[in-house]
């Protein structure tokens, strides 16, 4: 860490004042702290909208070191173990909808994926937030202003993290809000697949001599 | 008059990316018209994309700017909630 550790805490934990004096709403939305060790945040994600059991897909791991110099990093984790997911593992695109600027056909809120699921139209942009290079990635990134990796990226160099911050961009709760709502809030019911394994088949090989 | 007017006024606690700010608001004002005094008073310094500014209630549901604060029909003192969309993915 380059700048003051203290500055920073102070930072990060005035900001931390303001999520626990919501905790009751937050909670409800399933945005869950588990573990505050500066400059490192744990929050897991549980879905609220699926019923009738409570699935906690993923945790977050937000790296604050330098904060806000730099904006917050984030990790996508096992909540049990800590372990870096990878990108399959992770259930979700933090998929958005978006009109096209300037567009006054459809009233925003149609789009919104916490309303009616992902209703799809003409014209709706479709975006996915979370990015990978491949399923097997364990460095899935969240592709947004105001998250580190995003900054860091070569392919954003001309999109600097100083002209966002100002806006307070890399904000913990707005990002702590944002992946809860196109991730696990946006979630409204579970996917069962099943499938079919022929076992025993391997039984089959003749055991007595030919 | 002028105090009459006053009690008509609503109070909202806006929550600005987290932060609480009080606002005291007409009922016959647009929601959008809140955006710029509570960036304000949550001391927000870039105002420079007050389009990308939703409020949304304590559901997560999007609260539509052009509406009038009366229409919503808010409790005294009601949280309502005012974050940054996400930015174009790139």
């Amino acid at each position: 860490m380059y700048t003051d550790p203290a500055v920073v805490r102070r930072k990060v934990e005035r900001e931390l004042n303001d999520f626990v004096e919501r905790f009751d709403h937050y909670r409800s939305r399933g945005i869950w702290v588990l573990q505050y060790k500066f400059p490192e945040l744990l929050v897991a994600f549980a879905t609220p909208r699926i019923k009738p059991y409570t699935l906690t897909p993923y945790a977050v791991l937000m790296d604050l070191s330098n904060y806000d110099v730099e904006p917050p990093s984030l990790r996508f984790v096992n909540p049990f173990t800590l372990e870096p997911l990878k990108r399959r593992e992770i259930p979700t695109n933090l998929q958005r909808f978006r009109l096209p600027p300037n567009s006054q056909q459809f009233p925003p809120v149609i789009f919104n994926p916490q309303v009616g699921g992902a209703a799809m139209a003409p014209g709706v942009i479709n975006e996915e937030l979370l990015q990978a290079w491949t399923p097997e990635d364990d460095q899935p990134f969240v592709c947004l202003q105001g998250v580190r990796e995003y900054h860091d990226n070569p392919g954003h160099t001309s999109d600097s993290w100083w002209f966002h911050r100002a806006k307070g961009m890399g904000g913990i709760c707005r990002l702590l809000d944002l992946l809860s709502k196109y991730g696990t809030e946006a979630m409204r019911e579970p996917e069962y697949q099943m499938r079919l394994e022929a076992r025993g088949i391997a039984h089959q090989i003749p055991t007595e001599p030919m | 008059m002028a105090n009459q007017d006053a009690d008509k006024d609503v109070h909202l606690k806006v929550v600005v990316n987290g932060k609480a700010v009080p606002l005291k608001a007409s009922p016959s004002d647009l929601l959008g018209s809140l955006v710029e005094p509570a960036l304000d008073k949550a001391k927000v310094a870039d105002k420079s994309d007050l389009d990308r500014w939703v409020f949304t209630n304590a559901a997560g549901e999007q609260l539509d700017k052009n509406r009038t604060i009366a229409s919503f029909g808010f409790k005294h003192d009601e949280e309502i909630y005012l974050n940054l969309t996400a930015g174009v993915v790139g």
